[in-house]
């Protein structure tokens, strides 16, 4: 009996085994059937879909043919939606844009759940196919500058095996073995002096929109998605993408072997073209930011230059041709969808003024940092923008006004949700990051105008953050009061010498020229220390002449600055300290001035 | 014999719960290397938590991954596979991300992976240097992040590595790392004598771990070696500060005398009775600066302390310090260390001090290692008179 209850238990257990292994098709799976139509576009529908994020080669391979092809088919208007795999911010915003009252209400969405889906809804605007060569990285940026010109998407070289044949797409440029560097003895300056001769120098790509794009050979490797991601913009604009160092002194850590001062040659080339182009009528936004990996000092690895000198360099170097930066594009997912919602001129008010009182300590804090898109993009989600102490305390936001051409529903979202405590300034320096001293002396008016466009877009009159290597020269502050004239900080920084700090002044009794203090902008996270710093810059006096102080402050909320005032407070009552908005804090240090 | 109505009630079970299994049985070996795609060498791996790979059996609603570990010597097998379609993708790992692929498995299916390490470990050699195992070796990092830290693991088993060991040097990096930058780290066989043991052989293999989120350890090929005979401590090449053999230089608020009688080294040490309301114990300006010889990564500074009574010693309280400087005074191009007991580790009688200028603090900028020439060890919190013996003050590197 004992015998036959094991012998049982073991029959089932046998069965129970066999049963785990019983597949629910046969090997070898069946030849899936392809169906290579094109899907229609629905009209008044937003097609979305999700990019995975595996962290290897093939995701950035998905992602860079998505976001092209997201450029090619939102060139007309809003249809391709990409959400991000580990981001939950490309759905906030599209959910908060859905919303009753804002542009995307009553469009229905549709999720495209797969690749080859993908490409059968853009197959009727993809013209054909580019393949770059991941021996270099840098026709990844080539391809996408061709895939902007000649309405292509950027496919790998086992994408095209796999799909090209499916669909039936043509292959129009395949760079595989294309460049060897035996032009310039760089094989990276090969392919983008190719491409300028070929498409920048015709004028073929956008003369005013122009991008700065890390080419995938440090975060293809290890599926970083960053400047995969948004090269929708430059294929919906034309326009011309590149990655290269602004230093004629050190090689290249992604190419160092090539000849002294290559990329910075081949980055001049570029510079001059966009001059050429523009003529002295209209001014160039370069998007995006030099490769801190492969241009800038890294613990460890060396360096000649520092991350700030590599921007400061990168800045003065493209200022002389007209060309201005946003810095932030590469983090930011959609910009060729959140560039077509309709935008109206914006409105952000003025406070009534009053009048300075002798024994005061006036301060103005600029929140700052938000001069790119990316920061923008992002800052809505954390604890900054939904501070719940914003509105308790005044602060000058610095944001880059020309962001209306790439996210014009965010700008209109931020300005529509201000408080009376929350004012405008543009950041770093003006409508877009230059440094104004270097513009040639014959473009100031067109520096002008175009600061005067997007100023009055955004209602703004105050620049509270210029950055140059000197202090503003009579022109360049005859130019400011025309589009700024409630007032101007600067930062000076001497990475070319002969600068130095302006006095605090006013301009021809109009405008207000101030130094910006940038001493504590990273302490914001730590209110006391915050406090501290400003103490130490703060010193005693027995003057009843009231004092003015303004501080840049980067990545807080209005809360850590309430907490800092307040300890500041304790931490001096020797003060009368008093925080102000931007617009008296000028007045009244004109008015202090004059008398 | 089980009961006829057991036996059908056990079939009538079977057809409504189970289907007959019919397929063939797990016959089909899948096998491998990861094969370094620069070198041609095998990427060499962790047995224990080190790189796996991560196969998924098509053709199940639901189905459940099957990881294979990947050996020491980076080959991997897998004997007990059903035939059939599987998504196989390398999944812990020491190397770069490698995307999946879809592999027909039946019989015998080899499918090689290359890839690019994060960290290769170059011109590496491992050799005996009076009783330190040394290995000295230069990294080519493949990623632009930091080496988060460099080893040298020992053990009696083929498979040493940093989970299977029994002895281990570890040392933090935390930067980039230049391929031309070499790198010594060594294993004392005296400080591990309760595992190593005379003429016996043991196995020893460099590694380097790169800050990559997740990055397994890299590795050399693992040496075997006979570690022979232990020789003379005294045989470690050291550089003098002072052997302590004369007052001269030397002060204190204490009274200094030579003691001949207890001394670790020479023919004298340097006793001191300091007392309670003094802080002072010793002040050493050297008229010639020593050379030390040693790197400030790898250097130590070593002597040999006598202490009468621990209890005079107000520990934790106060300030304490013992102090080299290469600027002829205090806190100028300073090292220093808090001289308290629970850090010493010290106990009554006489101890070995040694200290890792690594672990030093710095005042007064950088000191030149090349021209040492002070040496100061105070407390300013005695709860009584207190006497201190000092000899064999000395340099080495310990790697």
């Amino acid at each position: 009996m004992k015998t036959s209850s094991i012998l049982l238990a073991a029959l089932i257990a046998v069965s129970v085994a066999g049963c785990s292994k019983i597949k629910m098709t046969p090997d070898p799976e069946p030849e899936q059937v392809v169906d290579p139509s094109p899907i229609p576009i629905e009209g008044n529908t937003i097609y979305t879909y999700y990019l995975s994020n595996t962290h290897t080669p093939g995701c950035y391979d998905e992602c860079v043919a998505a976001s092209t092809l997201q450029g090619l088919m939102n060139r007309e208007g809003p249809v391709l939606y990409l959400h991000g795999a580990n981001t939950n911010k490309t759905s906030k915003w599209i959910d908060l844009f859905s919303k009753p009252g804002y542009w995307l209400e009553g469009k229905q969405r549709v999720q495209i759940t797969s690749f080859d889906d993908l490409i059968r809804l853009g197959k009727n605007v993809i013209k054909g196919v580019v393949i770059h060569d991941p021996e270099v990285p840098a026709t990844i940026n080539v391809a996408t500058t061709v895939a902007g010109v000649e309405d292509c998407i950027v496919f790998s070289p086992a994408q095209a095996e796999k799909y090209v044949e499916k669909y039936g797409l043509a292959v129009l440029h395949d760079f595989r073995g294309r460049f060897d560097g035996s032009v310039s003895g760089s094989a990276k300056n090969d392919a983008y002096r190719w491409a300028i001769d070929n498409y920048l120098d015709k004028d073929l790509c956008s003369a005013t929109q122009s991008f700065l794009y890390e080419d995938g050979c440090f975060n293809r490797p290890v599926g970083n998605l960053e400047y995969a991601y948004s090269r929708d913009l430059p294929v919906k604009v034309r326009g011309f993408v590149f990655d290269l160092s602004p230093w004629e002194d050190e090689a290249p850590r992604d190419d160092p072997s090539q000849p002294l001062g290559t990329d910075h040659e081949t980055y001049v080339r570029i510079l001059a073209s966009y001059l050429r182009q523009t003529a002295g009528r209209e001014m160039t936004c370069l998007n995006g930011f030099f490769s801190k990996a492969k241009y800038s000092e890294i613990s460890g690895l060396g360096g000649l230059h520092g991350q700030v000198a590599t921007e400061w360099e990168s800045v003065w170097l493209a200022s002389y041709y007209n060309v201005y930066m946003d810095t932030g594009p590469g983090e930011v997912y959609n910009m060729s969808f959140h560039s077509n919602a309709p935008f109206k001129p914006m409105k952000q008010g003025r406070p009534e003024l009053g009048e300075p009182q002798d024994g005061k300590t006036y301060i103005l804090f600029q929140l700052a940092d938000y001069d790119g898109a990316g920061a923008l993009w992002e800052f809505m989600f954390n604890s900054i923008w939904n501070d719940d102490n914003r509105g308790s305390i005044p602060v000058v936001w610095g944001i880059n006004p020309n962001l209306i051409d790439k996210l014009p529903d965010i700008m209109q979202y931020i300005w529509s949700t201000k408080t009376d405590a929350d004012w405008f300034g543009a950041d770093a320096s003006c409508a877009g990051y230059i440094n104004p001293n270097r513009i040639q002396p014959q473009y100031l008016d067109l520096f002008t105008e175009h600061n005067k466009r997007y100023y009055e877009l955004c209602d703004m009159t105050i620049s509270p953050m210029v950055l140059d290597q000197d202090q503003p020269s009579e022109a360049v502050k005859d130019a400011f009061m025309e589009f700024s004239p409630d007032g101007l900080a600067t930062i000076v920084m001497s990475y070319h010498p002969g600068g130095s700090w302006p006095k605090n002044h006013v301009w021809k009794d109009t405008m207000p020229v101030f130094c910006l203090n940038n001493s504590v902008c990273g302490d914001g996270n730590q209110p006391e220390k915050l406090a501290e710093g400003i103490s130490k810059v703060i010193q005693k006096s027995s003057s009843p002449t009231p004092r003015y102080y303004m501080f840049r402050v980067i990545w807080v909320g209005p809360g850590k600055i309430l907490s800092a005032v307040n300890s500041l407070k304790t931490l001096r009552p020797d003060l009368d300290i008093e925080v102000l908005d931007p617009y008296n804090f000028f007045h009244y240090f004109k008015t202090t001035n004059n008398q | 014999m089980i009961p006829a109505a057991v036996l059908a009630l056990l079939s009538a079970s079977s057809c409504s719960l189970f289907q007959l299994d019919t397929y063939e049985g797990p016959d089909a070996t899948l096998c491998g290397s990861i094969i370094d795609a620069k070198t041609g060498e095998p990427v060499q791996s962790d047995i224990v938590s080190g790189t796996t790979i991560k196969i998924v059996e098509h053709g199940y609603a639901d189905p459940t991954p099957t990881y294979l570990v990947v050996k020491t010597d980076g080959s991997y097998r897998n004997t007990k596979l059903f035939p059939g379609t599987y998504t196989v993708q390398p999944d812990t790992r020491n190397f770069l991300p490698v995307d999946p692929q879809d592999v027909y498995i039946s019989g015998q299916t080899r499918l090689d992976f290359e890839v690019t390490p994060y960290i290769r470990i170059v011109n590496s050699s491992i050799t005996r240097e009076a009783n330190t195992i040394i290995a000295t070796f230069s990294l080519e990092t493949t990623t632009l992040d930091a080496v988060e830290e460099i080893a040298l693991f020992a053990s009696n088993q083929a498979s040493v590595g940093s989970t299977v060991n029994s002895v281990s040097k570890i040392k933090t990096v935390g930067t980039g790392v230049g391929k031309d930058r070499v790198f010594k780290i060594g294993i004392n066989l005296l400080d591990n004598s309760s595992f190593f043991k005379k003429n016996k052989d043991y196995y020893f293999r460099v590694g380097a771990k790169s800050s990559f989120s997740g990055a397994k350890y890299n590795y050399a090929p693992t040496l075997k070696m006979n570690i022979g005979e232990f020789v003379d401590e005294g045989d470690r090449p050291v550089v003098y500060f002072d052997r302590c053999e004369s007052l001269d230089g030397w002060k204190s608020q204490g009274t200094l005398a030579l003691d001949t009688a207890d001394k670790t080294q020479g023919d004298a040490s340097i006793s001191t009775t300091v007392p309670k309301n003094a802080l002072l114990f010793y002040d050493r300006l050297l008229e010639e600066p020593v050379d030390t010889q040693v790197s400030f990564e790898d250097g130590v500074l070593a002597f040999d302390l006598y202490v009468a009574d621990l209890s005079a010693f107000g520990w934790g309280l106060g300030d304490a310090q013992i102090e080299i400087t290469s600027g002829g005074k205090a806190d100028v191009q300073e090292l220093h260390w808090t001289f308290l007991a629970d850090d010493l580790k010290l106990r009554q009688g006489w101890n070995n001090v040694r200290l890792r200028f690594a672990s030093a603090k710095k005042t007064g900028g950088n000191i030149n290692l090349s021209a040492v020439n002070y040496f100061r060890l105070y407390h300013t919190r005695l709860n009584s008179d207190a006497t201190l013996k000092i000899d064999n003050i000395r340099f080495y590197e310990d790697f």
